[in-house]
């Protein structure tokens, strides 16, 4: 199994590193003509504000989709099994979720010191901590940052799973099943009180509560993926 | 190696792909695996390659089921006609991925065959011409060294000068190493001298698996005079028949015939024995 783990980590990079190098440096270099554009700007005709962890999350979200089909058939094509498929998907993910953690954080740490030397005030950049109350600790904001790229890669995953075995249309019905339990209102309130657990501004979260997300995204991606074809269904 | 199936069946919701399908393959040998197509020669050595299940009966190799078996899974290299490669990647990429994945592989000869089929390692598999691909299909499946290498029609795109080119390298790696390959194709005479055995699929069945040398030695040609040939071959299993001007041929397939004076006697190639035999009319002869 560790021999399956460090192939199929090793086939993981192959296919991704390119792809959230890719992502950093456009968000890098958008942020770069922002902070130029603000610094020229500086007399007030340009206000940037930016909340660093949404375009990280966005494209978690759809990296995931991708990531499967970019990995699962080959890696099973080259003679992995699905055991270690699954379990070497929950490591990469832990990985996936500390290095943009680090990334997003060092972003964010750098942009903050170039603002205080230039001495922008047209130009704001801000982590989770606008979300949050000054109680809340540094290392506190940076855990919660990396339990939500978990949440949102691994749930990516699992839709990419989805759509692989079960084709797009029911892909998307799967998708559609969030925004319509929204309208459903006596849904839409249990779940809106759900939420409040994993809200970091919210008086009754808790970390652990992401145990709850983490455990379905694990046992539904376990179910999907432990005897499916390596032939996609499109 | 030992290849086992019995009443092995593969069905896409209600379509047979494989039905009652019982084989055994074993020993180091190169194995023709014919059909027409929709024979059901992909999804069986896609089952092989563990990259789906079974629906019903059994597929083992030395013993153990390919589905989620890392153990039987890392011996086979199966290269198919497309969708080998990840088109993300780099010729390069695909060697060296290669090489972490199959214990036997051999950079050096991997090396070798880039060359010889003039592959360049910065090359993006996405711009590779039909015939590139093909060919890094090739150098995948040869140099793995995989106890089971299977090919499935890889010559897809590949002038006649390389696909010699292959089937020459083809015989040279097994006699290097000699394991167990199964190579699909439909350019039956283009490879049938290098066939040790035949296997022929059917509509998801086996229609027959025998020796090269017992299918040459099985059948007959007899060609003359129409009144003759009819004569001689009144009552028997005739496999094949064509007249033309009070001339008549006639191909027999395990039948006996003690008297052949007076008509020509020869033998067919494999592909016109094999077009012969998977004609619809045609018997089971497993």
């Amino acid at each position: 199994m560790l021999e399956q783990t460090k192939l199929h980590l090793y086939y993981y990079w192959k296919t991704s590193w390119t792809t959230i190098l890719t992502f950093w440096g456009i968000y890098i270099f958008f942020i770069a003509l922002m902070f130029i554009a603000a610094f020229y700007g500086s007399n007030g005709s340009i206000m940037m504000t930016g909340v660093n962890i949404a375009p990280g999350l966005i494209f978690s979200l759809f990296f995931g989709i991708f990531s499967f089909k970019d990995t699962f058939p080959y890696v099973i094509e080259l003679g992995l099994d699905r055991y270690s498929f699954i379990l070497s998907s929950f490591i990469s993910i832990i990985l996936y979720t500390v290095a943009m953690t680090s990334i997003s954080q060092i972003v964010l740490h750098t942009v903050d010191y170039l603002i205080n030397l230039f001495s922008l005030e047209n130009f704001e950049f801000s982590g989770l901590e606008i979300a949050t109350t000054d109680a809340t600790s540094t290392s506190s904001i940076v855990l919660y940052e990396g339990l939500l790229y978990l949440l949102f890669f691994s749930f990516s995953i699992l839709l990419g799973s989805v759509f692989f075995r079960f084709g797009l249309k029911i892909g998307f019905t799967v998708i559609a099943i969030f925004p319509i339990m929204m309208i459903i209102q006596p849904i839409a309130h249990k779940v809106l009180d759900a939420l409040k657990y994993i809200a970091i501004g919210h008086e009754l979260y808790t970390p652990f509560a992401f145990f709850v997300p983490y455990g379905v995204i694990a046992i539904l991606l376990y179910v999907i993926v432990y005897n499916a074809s390596a032939v996609g269904n499109n | 190696m030992e290849i086992k199936t019995t009443n092995l069946q593969k069905a896409y919701r209600k379509n047979y792909a494989i039905q009652d399908f019982t084989l055994d393959l074993e020993g180091e040998k190169i194995i023709g695996l014919l059909g027409k197509n929709g024979a059901g020669k992909t999804t069986f050595m896609r089952m092989l390659a563990g990259h789906f299940q079974p629906t019903n009966g059994q597929l083992t190799i030395n013993g153990q089921t390919p589905f989620n078996h890392y153990d039987v899974t890392k011996n086979i290299c199966l290269v198919m006609e497309s969708n080998n490669f990840n088109n993300k990647f780099r010729v390069k990429d695909i060697l060296e991925i290669s090489a972490k994945f199959y214990p036997n592989w051999d950079h050096e000869y991997a090396e070798r065959l880039r060359q010889v089929f003039r592959l360049k390692e910065k090359q993006k598999i996405k711009t590779l011409s039909k015939g590139m691909y093909s060919a890094l299909g090739i150098i995948v499946g040869l140099s793995s060294h995989a106890p089971i290498t299977i090919f499935d029609e890889p010559y897809i795109g590949l002038d006649a000068s390389f696909r010699s080119t292959f089937y020459d390298l083809l015989l040279e790696s097994y006699q290097k190493n000699p394991r167990l390959i199964i190579l699909s194709t439909h350019l039956i005479d283009e490879v049938s001298n290098l066939f040790e055995e035949v296997v022929i699929m059917q509509e998801g069945k086996l229609l027959l698996h025998d020796t090269v040398d017992h299918l040459a030695s099985k059948h007959l040609v007899l060609s003359g005079n129409k009144e003759k040939i009819d004569q001689l071959t009144n009552g028997l299993d005739i496999l094949h028949q064509s007249s033309m001007l009070g001339q008549k041929t006639v191909v027999l397939y395990d039948e006996l015939v003690e008297e052949t004076d007076g008509v020509d006697v020869s033998k067919s190639t494999l592909q016109e024995l094999f077009v012969y035999l998977t004609k619809e009319e045609v018997n089971t002869h497993a």
